[in-house]
């Protein structure tokens, strides 16, 4: 399922910013990953853990693995 | 003492006095009269309160909103009307943004349109701190605004520019085109583009489309090869354009699903 069928559009577009604060505070090399575990944490705070194992296979489909 | 200073003083010295009293007054006595006129105190101190409520809420919700409005600076090669379009679908944007929490950015952003025949720019630069528009594709809304969007995920960025990772570089436009699609409802890029070079067809699944970024990475004719995230942007001499576009499908399809299905109870 994806994140904003979960969430709903607005609800998504405000937590991927969420992701994008937390990274744009310390940019570290790995972006990237920073930012997708990022976005898998806010989701599981907000969704529970089922909804941030979907959004994390998404990643993960696309060559993103995370820790 | 005080009342007998007050009885001499006209009807609306009084009036203004009780008024200026009123905090103090009201829990004591309950009305003044003026010659024929009564003045209910305690009705009086809550009108004053319900006033005064309502201007901060008034004074409240015009902070609000000043919060969402961005000046936008244009130079260029831009005529009026195409300034205004700009305008509002910029506006628009930047409060959804706001609303979504994206901070305030500390410059205002400069939409430079530029006529300079075959080169069609159309992207943020932050560099020159500039979002440069190619004039015949002012009409390509979701581009402007796809720049627009880098331009304000960059001014969240602390670091200058010269120490932007390639990846935080990919991740900041992909989040660009992702929330410019999102804002728009419709995965499609550069539409308009494409429709005034009359390129592909609307069929043709190779025009940039967020949901169909898997897809068009399989296609052997398709220039648009889709990287892996994993891979190191830039690195293979891919552009900027192309890593973002591989981020911005991967956070679509993190978002909307082709197949909806029901949102899980929570």
């Amino acid at each position: 399922m994806a994140l904003r069928t979960v969430l709903g559009a607005d609800t998504a577009d405000k937590l991927l910013i969420q992701s994008w604060k937390a990274v744009a505070k310390e940019p570290v090399l790995a972006a990237s990953a920073s930012f997708a575990s990022t976005a898998v944490e806010l989701t599981e705070q907000q969704r529970g853990a089922m909804a941030a194992a979907q959004v994390q296979e998404v990643f993960r489909k696309r060559g993103l693995v995370l820790g | 003492m005080w009342v007998s200073d007050v009885e001499r003083s006209d009807d609306s010295n009084q009036g203004l006095l009780a008024v200026a009293a009123l905090p103090w007054l009201a829990p004591v006595v309950k009305s003044f009269k003026f010659g024929s006129l009564e003045v209910d105190l305690r009705d009086l101190q809550q009108s004053v309160y319900e006033v005064r409520s309502r201007v901060e809420e008034s004074v409240q919700k015009v902070e609000d909103l000043s919060d969402q409005v961005q000046r936008i600076v244009f130079s260029g090669a831009v005529d009026p009307g195409t300034r205004t379009e700009l305008e509002t679908a910029m506006s628009g944007f930047f409060a959804h943004l706001r609303q979504a929490g994206l901070p305030l950015p500390s410059t205002e952003p400069h939409v430079e349109v530029v006529d300079r025949g075959r080169v069609t720019p159309v992207y943020y630069s932050a560099r020159t701190g500039k979002i440069m528009v190619a004039r015949k594709l002012t009409g390509d809304l979701g581009r402007v605004l796809w720049s627009y969007g880098d331009y304000l995920c960059s001014s969240v960025l602390e670091l200058p520019p010269e120490q932007w990772s390639p990846q935080l570089k990919a991740v900041k436009s992909g989040l660009a085109v992702y929330l410019s699609c999102s804002y728009r409802g419709s995965p499609e890029v550069a539409k308009e583009s494409y429709e005034l070079y009359e390129r592909e067809a609307a069929s043709d699944n190779r025009r940039r489309n967020l949901e169909t970024r898997e897809r068009q990475a399989n296609l052997d004719s398709n220039s648009f090869r889709i990287p892996k995230l994993s891979a190191e942007p830039g690195a293979r001499g891919d552009s900027p354009t192309r890593d973002g576009l591989a981020w911005g499908g991967t956070l679509w399809r993190c978002g909307p699903s082709s197949a909806p299905t029901p949102p899980t109870s929570c």
